[in-house]
């Protein structure tokens, strides 16, 4: 899911970097561009159209005139989409616009299930005239340095310092490079200690009962 | 060393022996006298730890004998040693 919301800002023109679902409408409402989508008819529709939700948030500029309500308000028109819309009876006839306000729909934020942002204009035709005339709302949106910035902002990376190139040690014999070989007898079941003495010894094994050598060893008897 | 401590002892040497015959047999599968020893000491093992749980309770979670109290609560814990 985030890979596609960061596409769709990418998209949009906008780095995801820092940028919030949440966030961006109210950014994106700045720009201001009202969709012409319903808004009233985003906010009978449940959350559960996950798909319309995405669109408003892609689109802060659009959602703009939305401000008051997050941009997924806006958004909402997922017409297309929204079966349900039909059976909530959504018709924008029923929403009236104070609801559209209060739309700011939280779901919208939902995951932007289809990016089917084309989508947006949700059957525009679908979208009732009233929503539009909502639309332009002057939102005082705190527009986000995120908007210039984010569009060109790029993470950029200092370069790896280089790190010097030990080759390998060559063997004469076919020019493979070898670290370190080691051979060991094969253990035998043999010279075991009692259970009680191994295990105040370390080991049961008589063959495997060596010294610790080194600094810190000590010597337990 | 109290009885408690020298049957939790023997459960321990018992344990200890089985994970050392355990290393050798992962090298070793097939040899009979390995594989003799680790079932003889699992037998062992075994024993002194019904022994012990007998007596002072669970070893470990698993040994919840199936009562109507969960007798793990019931200290001391096998780690706590009472005697310094």
């Amino acid at each position: 899911m985030d890979g596609s919301k960061n596409a769709m800002y990418v998209q949009a023109g906008r780095s995801m970097s820092r940028s919030r679902v949440t966030e961006r409408p109210a950014a994106r409402a700045a720009e201001s561009k009202p969709v012409a989508m319903a808004a009233p008819q985003f906010a009978t529709v449940p959350a559960t159209n996950t798909i319309p939700v995405r669109e408003p948030v892609m689109i802060p500029a659009r959602i703009s005139a939305l401000e008051p309500s997050p941009a997924p308000a806006s958004v909402p028109v997922q017409e297309p989409v929204s079966a349900p819309v039909p059976a909530q009876g959504l018709a924008p006839a029923v929403m009236p616009e104070p609801a559209r306000a209060h739309v700011p729909s939280p779901a919208p934020v939902q995951e932007p299930v289809s990016a089917p942002v084309p989508a947006q204009g949700l059957t525009p035709a679908v979208m009732p005239e009233p929503a539009r005339a909502h639309v332009p709302s002057p939102a005082p949106v705190p527009v986000p340095m995120i908007e210039p910035a984010a569009a060109e902002m790029e993470i950029v990376l200092p370069p790896l310092p280089s790190l010097p190139v030990i080759p390998p040690p060559v063997t004469e014999s076919d020019g493979c490079s070898l670290l370190a070989m080691a051979f060991m007898e094969i253990q035998e079941w043999q010279g075991l200690y009692e259970p009680e003495h191994g295990f105040s010894r370390g080991t049961i094994f008589e063959d495997l009962d060596l010294p610790f050598m080194g600094e810190g060893a000590c010597r337990r008897e | 060393m109290n009885d408690r401590m020298i049957l939790l002892k023997r459960v321990q040497v018992c344990d200890f022996a089985l994970n050392d015959a355990a290393l050798f047999l992962d090298t070793h599968p097939e040899d009979k006298d390995a594989l003799d020893f680790y079932k003889k000491h699992l037998r062992l093992r075994e024993e002194a730890a019904k022994e012990y749980t007998s007596k002072y309770g669970p070893i470990t979670k698993a040994d919840y004998d199936g009562g109507p109290r969960w007798t793990w609560i019931d200290g001391p814990w096998p780690w706590q040693n009472e005697e310094a």
